[in-house]
């Protein structure tokens, strides 16, 4: 998929971890949108997204983040939606659904922009 | 605001066949596959566009866990306490139905609200769709 093909959406409680995860991908130019968990599921199911980014980290929210990831998994195939889902956070996660927020720019990099 | 429906069925497959029979009729589905993201769905979103339920009777009440026992009953109540159109779809046969016949009733009783329907023998989802929006045109 070529960069101009990309939509990413950022989907998490916490504007910290939003703002740093639409920073790193604004500065690869590709489209990305910023959304509470509360509202994203009506704008994931008329959107056209091909990247969704939920992030984790903040105490309150993390459960939260969580559940919604989970959901997720089970909401996109039904909708027949073909977005990839990762999770966002501050852990050193390696595996390719998981962007680490300390390495954001080397793990959009490599996982999403290619 | 987008009309929405909650499916509830532990297996994928059966969760797919329903929702692209919603996304069919012009509703948002949503998918759950537990008893807890039922009851958390139920909350989000009542009041915001839910139209109904519709329901498996057997699966986990927790993700990973067993999907032994009849797990939709807790849905049927709590959307009847919540006055939300529910149908129960499952393949449950013609000698469990006896007693899910009777629980069903009992739950009724308890809450003073009918199910809009119980498709049994069969997840004919078609069916249990076409009794929910019939439901709700009453």
């Amino acid at each position: 998929m070529e960069k101009k093909d990309l939509k990413v959406l950022v989907v998490g409680g916490s504007d910290v971890i939003n703002a740093a995860v639409k920073s790193a991908v604004d500065l690869y130019s590709v489209q990305c949108d910023v959304i509470n968990i509360e509202d994203a599921e009506e704008m994931i199911f008329g959107g056209d997204y091909t990247h969704i980014i939920v992030s984790l980290e903040r105490d309150e929210e993390r459960e939260k983040g969580v559940i919604f990831y989970n959901l997720l998994k089970i909401r996109l195939p039904a909708w027949r939606k073909n977005a990839k889902l990762f999770r966002a956070g501050t852990e050193d996660i390696l595996t390719d659904d998981y962007v680490r927020i300390f390495s954001i720019m080397n793990d959009l990099g490599k996982k999403i922009i290619l | 605001m987008i009309k929405k429906i909650i499916v509830v069925d532990d297996k994928t497959e059966e969760l797919e066949k329903a929702c692209d029979l919603v996304m069919a009729k012009g509703f948002m589905p949503l998918a759950c596959s537990t008893n807890e993201d039922a009851v958390d769905t139920i909350k989000k979103y009542q009041g915001k566009g839910l139209v109904g339920i519709l329901t498996d009777l057997h699966f986990p009440v927790r993700e990973g866990g067993s999907p032994e026992g009849a797990s939709g009953l807790y849905i049927v109540y709590k959307a009847l306490m919540g006055d939300i159109s529910v149908v129960i779809c499952s393949d449950i046969d013609h000698h469990k139905a006896d007693w899910a016949n009777e629980l069903i009733g009992a739950v009724e009783k308890a809450t003073g609200k009918k199910v809009a329907g119980f498709v049994q023998d069969s997840k004919n989802w078609e069916r249990a769709l076409s009794l929910l929006l019939n439901e709700k045109e009453k």
